[in-house]
């Protein structure tokens, strides 16, 4: 059948069995949500069909997008909705489906993008860019959700779902753990005070001092380290060969200096060209 | 709009977004993206139509967030930065005026602003100004050294010390140590600035300058 027939569909033939990535659906929030999508339905009707699982005349069908809308009808006490059907289609071609419609629309929680991601990424065999593939999300993000459904303690992924923390505070914490699960306990508290550099410093010890412990770090974190650049004044007679060096190649003194330098770490094996 | 003040309007837009220097401040710029993006429909066409992203326009765009007095600091051309006016247009009103005072007198930067940002988030009770000298303290401190050998100069610490705090003000002087044969004189980045600026107003490079100073 093609998608894009629109046919009328008794609500009673509709039992939704969790393929839809939404499941906010219950919070106080989202009730009042509902209500308000009802009452707009009432004065505008139905903009835009639901889709089905399924096949029109097989019931019960299953919502794969348009479940907001299905409660409005059913709030409603309305009879039928609109509705397309997807055809027999697999698991993971209903979850994309209701994926990339439901990212595009509502913000979605946590939860929801996470354990979308995370099933299709074990779906296709942990390639990352499989999962880029189909959904169109970035690399970035698929690995962090990836990273925090594995490693991230359960206080941690409560955190994020409370909004508390950002999903780059939990991977600092992870990082900075290093496997520590009540080390990443501790240190996910004291993260969400720092500044960006204090954080930053923060992974780079706890992942050069796996056993240092979570007060060291974080006191480590607060200490901005000096960063040394080093102006070489050269000796008078070295300073003089290079002027005259790089006025007869005619190159700048800098210039030459740098291919200098890395012709020697080259010529004694320091510098491996990759 | 007519079709001459569309093309007037798109080549002041090119001529902005895609130079350095630039003949017009910010509100002018937007203004013209405005009225570019009620001419031709939409943003992305007019991102087609001059060749830059409509995240990019978009920028220009949220200057119109800032409150009146900042503005007229926009206006005045005290505050020229697309990326300082896009990220300080996140924040509230009284944060804006306060933050502004601190970029006219070059003690903020954009990337200042970006970081500072989730920072705010998470203490919306402390005072703004505050929160800028915690973040700015957080930073790792960035120290040039100057590197001398100690056969090239027969000045003492002392004398160094005296020699460069003329150059480049004794604030800007962490530390000037004996390392093995050579001396190091640790200088902030600023002094760093400065020590560069001086050479080139004498007419001189870095290292000419620094051979002059220390001998």
């Amino acid at each position: 059948m093609d998608i894009t027939t629109v046919l009328e569909v008794p609500l009673s033939d509709i039992k939704l069995q969790g393929t839809n990535v939404r499941s906010d659906l219950e919070t106080p929030n989202s009730k009042e949500n509902i209500v308000e999508l009802a009452e707009n339905i009432k004065i505008n009707g139905l903009l835009q069909p639901i889709v089905l699982r399924g096949e029109f005349g097989k019931p019960p069908y299953d919502v794969i997008v348009g479940q907001r809308r299905y409660l409005a009808h059913l709030h409603l006490g309305e009879e039928n909705i609109k509705a397309t059907f997807s055809g027999e289609i697999d698991d993971t071609s209903a979850l994309l489906l209701s994926l990339s419609e439901n990212m595009c629309r509502q913000e979605m929680n946590y939860e929801d993008i996470s354990n979308a991601i995370t099933t299709l990424y074990k779906h296709y065999g942990n390639d990352e860019y499989q999962v880029q593939k189909h959904t169109g999300f970035s690399i970035r993000m698929i690995r962090s959700y990836v990273k925090i459904d594995a490693h991230a303690t359960e206080k941690i992924k409560l955190l994020i779902k409370e909004n508390k923390i950002s999903l780059s505070d939990a991977k600092r914490a992870i990082d900075a753990s290093q496997g520590d699960k009540e080390k990443a306990d501790v240190l996910i508290d004291e993260l969400v005070k720092l500044s960006k550099y204090e954080k930053k410093r923060l992974v780079e010890s706890g992942m050069n001092n796996p056993s240092a412990k979570a007060d060291e770090l974080i006191a480590t974190a607060k200490q901005p380290k000096l960063e040394e650049t080093i102006i070489l004044n050269l000796p008078r007679k070295v300073h003089k060969a290079l002027l005259e060096a790089a006025e007869k190649l005619s190159i700048d003194i800098e210039e030459l200096t740098v291919n200098t330098l890395v012709n020697w770490l080259k010529t004694n094996d320091y510098l491996i060209e990759s | 709009m007519t079709q001459e003040e569309l093309n007037k309007a798109i080549a002041r837009v090119i001529l902005s977004t895609k130079r350095k220097s630039r003949q017009y401040n910010l509100i002018e710029i937007a203004s013209d993206i405005q009225k570019l993006k009620t001419s031709l429909g939409s943003l992305n066409e007019v991102a087609n139509v001059i060749g830059i992203s409509s995240g990019m326009l978009n920028q220009f765009l949220s200057v119109f967030k800032l409150p009146k007095n900042v503005l007229k600091l926009v206006e005045e051309r005290k505050i020229d930065s697309v990326a300082i006016v896009h990220y300080l247009s996140k924040y509230s009103n009284e944060d804006i005026t306060q933050l502004s005072d601190l970029i006219v007198s070059n003690n903020l930067s954009s990337q200042d602003l970006r970081v500072l940002l989730p920072y705010r988030k998470q203490f919306p009770q402390e005072k703004v100004v505050d929160l800028v000298d915690k973040l700015h303290q957080s930073k790792n401190i960035k120290v040039s050294v100057i590197r001398v050998s100690e056969d090239d100069t027969c000045k003492s610490i002392d004398d160094l010390n005296d020699l460069f705090a003329t150059q480049v003000g004794a604030e800007n002087i962490i530390a000037i140590e004996m390392n093995k044969k050579n001396i190091d004189i640790k200088i902030s980045k600023k002094g760093e600035k400065i020590l560069r600026e001086t050479a080139k107003k004498n007419k001189l490079s870095l290292q000419e300058f620094i051979s002059k100073i220390i001998n």
